[in-house]
């Protein structure tokens, strides 16, 4: 009898177990219910960084009174904006020194001693009084320049519509074009799913181009052949993810790399040799959907943003030692 | 019975195709590369071929199950069937397609004009019902993989008292009514939902499903097949064709010896003990006809109550859910995370629409409250005139409504010529 009492008992509860799994799923997984979405593509995550990681502090920030900015230069002590249909030059303490009516709106640009202004898929080129000094044979429609680069005797400019960096002389001649796709030198080309194709000097004067569907920073010589690359491809903070990154690029002091991501935004700092130091700006630091700033840097080796959705100019200094 | 059955046969139909969200990854390429998209590709269906053989199959397996209880009246026979088609229908065919299932199919096809229904679906459905027509339920003795499932873990099975199987008895009915009601109106396919099986076949389902998988089996144990008895709706329609099963097995093949080892070894309570008229036969006859009478009460309150749940019924439709949970927050509209309500918005649909659509579910669902409470009703009904009416009964014999025809009976029974 105490058997069938035990069995009752477990019957019982089992029965109350099978009634109640039953009816909680009924109501809660209810048709229509709103329920976690389980296809949700969650990288919070990644987007978290440890703070050991990051290697600067904000310093400053300039207001912007301009509608969309496009790019950001430095120069001397003057930081170079472009921004609707205006170039805008101003010291650091955010002092409005000049501002150039342009007569469309630029997309990338590039300062030694004259302002070179990409504008779609041509090159325009003014002097510090925003006058004219050149103005270059636009390079089609297919063309969307998205970044120059000025060495003392050539001009490079990244022509992500043609997927190609045109050497030119500063007259506007071409010399070379550079990543063009040959499978007979098995050169694969630029990858450029869309306009974020970025370009930089090194401190030894060689081109270094973002091939941004492959996550890849590449080196090229004197002639125009790949000379070396590195890439690193991972969604964790030390890599690159998503369809084309990093979307901007700068070289400082040492050939170091200060690069900026879209998607996952943040800004970092890899080595002469691509390997990743830290961390200059996490994604918590910019706004939740946000575009990869614009960077570049200063002779003391502040790094200096382009927020494009807050529409201001954030300096970045390196953290003392010690600070945590 | 049979005109009730006809009635809810016709009752049906279902669904709600979940449209599947997928988010956006990372900004799009903006350019264009010359890359094709691929289509997107879904699994082939299978092979038609192959879905006859299920058929085959299923004809096979129904024939060697009646075989071994009909003509060889062999326990284990019907046992060693059913562990094939616990692996073939089970854990090959990983659950589906299911003659159990197959009553949603059924009525969907019914209600719902835009669905074909599969001539596999329909040969599930009805040919374990013909065979129960004919020999009684051999399908779920040695065919069903749920049924098999079960039988396999039935290791100290106890009688459960009488009363506790006629209340628990009701439960198939409820779930029968219930499934043709979601499926008649496109709301959910409950029977497939609340497989509690259907995890081990796949070896893939959620803690909860398995747990209540896991769960029947523990009660298995000791109350043998308890899906089959108390939840399975197919059960129920296999029940009334069995009744009335000409060829059904018989305990013994002779003379009833009445030694009652055959009640002792069913661990359904499905044998009918030998009884005689107990009392006076005028006030037997006159309780009978009472219960008779009150039948009709029995179906206008269930009836009523059915179409009195007939609200908080279909909130339990995804269309109804929405336009109510809209009508109350018209925030949600903007919500990001609310899928549906997105999903809504993004259809162009007005809001006028889609109230229209939830009224008309909604009405959808107090006709078949009616119907499902009446049905319930007349089976409280149906079920007291039984237990009031007698039957004279001189040997053991096996209720056919009941019956699962597992021949653990024969096998006990002593008398074998």
């Amino acid at each position: 009898m105490k058997f069938r009492k035990l069995v009752n008992i477990v019957l019982v509860v089992l029965a109350l177990g099978i009634a109640i799994i039953i009816a909680r799923d009924f109501v809660m997984n209810r048709a229509g219910k709103v329920i976690e979405n389980p296809y949700a593509f969650d990288v919070s995550e990644y987007a978290k960084v440890s703070a050991d990681e990051i290697l600067y502090e904000e310093e400053k920030v300039l207001q912007l009174r301009v509608a969309e900015p496009k790019g950001i230069a430095f120069h001397q002590g003057t930081l170079f904006v472009i921004a609707d249909s205006s170039l805008l030059q101003m010291n650091l303490q955010g002092q409005l020194l000049k501002e150039t009516k342009l007569e469309a709106s630029p997309t990338a640009i590039a300062v030694d001693d004259l302002v070179w202004l990409g504008m779609k898929n041509q090159v325009v080129c003014l002097n510090f009084d925003g006058q004219e000094v050149e103005r270059w044979e636009n390079y089609g429609d297919r063309s969307v320049i998205t970044s120059l680069a000025v060495s003392p005797d050539f001009v490079f400019v990244a022509d992500a519509g043609n997927r190609l960096v045109y050497q030119c002389k500063k007259n506007g001649e071409l010399v070379r074009q550079i990543g063009e796709k040959d499978e007979q030198k098995a050169v694969p080309g630029f990858v450029v799913p869309s306009p974020y194709f970025d370009i930089a000097l090194s401190e030894e004067g060689y081109l270094w181009a973002v091939n941004p569907g492959r996550h890849s920073l590449e080196n090229f010589n004197a002639e125009g052949a790949l000379r070396t690359s590195w890439t690193s491809s991972s969604v964790k903070t030390e890599g690159f993810s998503g369809c084309c990154n990093p979307a901007h690029m700068t070289i400082m002091r040492e050939n170091a790399f200060v690069t900026s991501e879209k998607g996952i935004v943040r800004v970092k700092i890899y080595d002469q040799h691509g390997k990743y130091q830290g961390v200059v700006a996490a994604p918590n630091q910019f706004e939740e959907v946000a575009h990869a700033p614009d960077v570049c840097v200063d002779e003391n080796g502040r790094v200096i943003l382009l927020d494009f959705d807050r529409k201001q100019v954030r300096i970045f200094k390196p953290k003392e030692r010690g600070n945590s | 019975m049979n005109r009730l059955s006809k009635i809810f046969f016709t009752l049906s139909a279902i669904i709600l195709s979940i449209p599947a969200w997928a988010q956006q990854r990372f900004p799009k390429p903006e350019f264009e590369t010359g890359y094709v998209q691929p289509a997107t590709s879904q699994t082939s269906p299978r092979l038609l071929f192959l879905e006859y053989l299920d058929v085959f199959v299923l004809m096979a397996a129904l024939a060697v199950a009646t075989w071994f209880v009909v003509k060889k009246r062999s326990r284990r026979g019907v046992m060693w069937t059913s562990v094939f088609s616990l692996l073939y229908f089970g854990f090959y065919r990983e659950g589906c397609i299911c003659s159990i299932g197959a009553i949603q199919n059924i009525t969907l096809a019914i209600f719902d004009p835009a669905y074909v229904l599969p001539l596999t679906a329909l040969l599930f459905f009805l040919l374990p019902l013909v065979v129960s027509l004919f020999y009684g339920r051999t399908f779920c003795a040695g065919v069903c993989p749920l049924g098999a499932i079960q039988d396999l873990v039935a290791f100290r099975p106890i009688e459960l008292p009488k009363w506790l199987q006629k209340v628990l008895g009701m439960i198939p009915y409820l779930y029968l009514g219930l499934a043709i009601l979601y499926a008649a109106t496109r709301s959910e396919f409950l029977i497939c939902r609340y497989d509690p099986f259907v995890g081990f076949f796949r070896f893939d389902a959620d803690f909860q499903m398995l747990l209540l998988g896991g769960l029947f089996l523990l009660v298995g144990i000791f109350v043998a097949r308890p899906y089959c008895r108390f939840f399975c709706p197919y059960g129920v329609l296999l029940g009334w064709m069995s009744t009335f099963s000409k060829k059904h097995m018989q305990i013994t093949p002779s003379n009833c010896i009445q030694c009652k080892l055959c009640a002792n070894s069913c661990p359904f309570g499905a044998i009918e003990k030998p009884v005689e008229e107990e009392g006076n036969r005028r006030t037997n006859v006159q309780r009978l006809m009472t219960y008779l009478f009150f039948i009709p009460l029995w179906i206008g309150i269930g009836g009523l109550a059915g179409s009195a749940l007939h609200v908080p019924l279909a909130k339990f439709n995804k269309t109804v859910y929405l336009a109510e949970q809209l009508v109350v927050h018209p925030e949600f509209k903007q919500d990001p995370d609310h899928l549906d309500a997105r999903a809504f918005m993004q259809s162009g649909k007005s809001m006028d629409t889609l109230v229209e659509e939830a009224k008309a579910i909604r009405s959808q669902f107090y006709w078949g409250g009616w119907l499902l409470g009446g049905f319930m009703g007349l089976v409280v009904g149906l079920t007291l005139v039984k237990l009031a009416s007698h039957r004279n009964r001189k040997d053991y014999e096996p209720d056919k409504t009941n019956c699962l025809s597992c021949g653990r009976c024969m096998d006990y029974c002593p008398v074998k010529n």
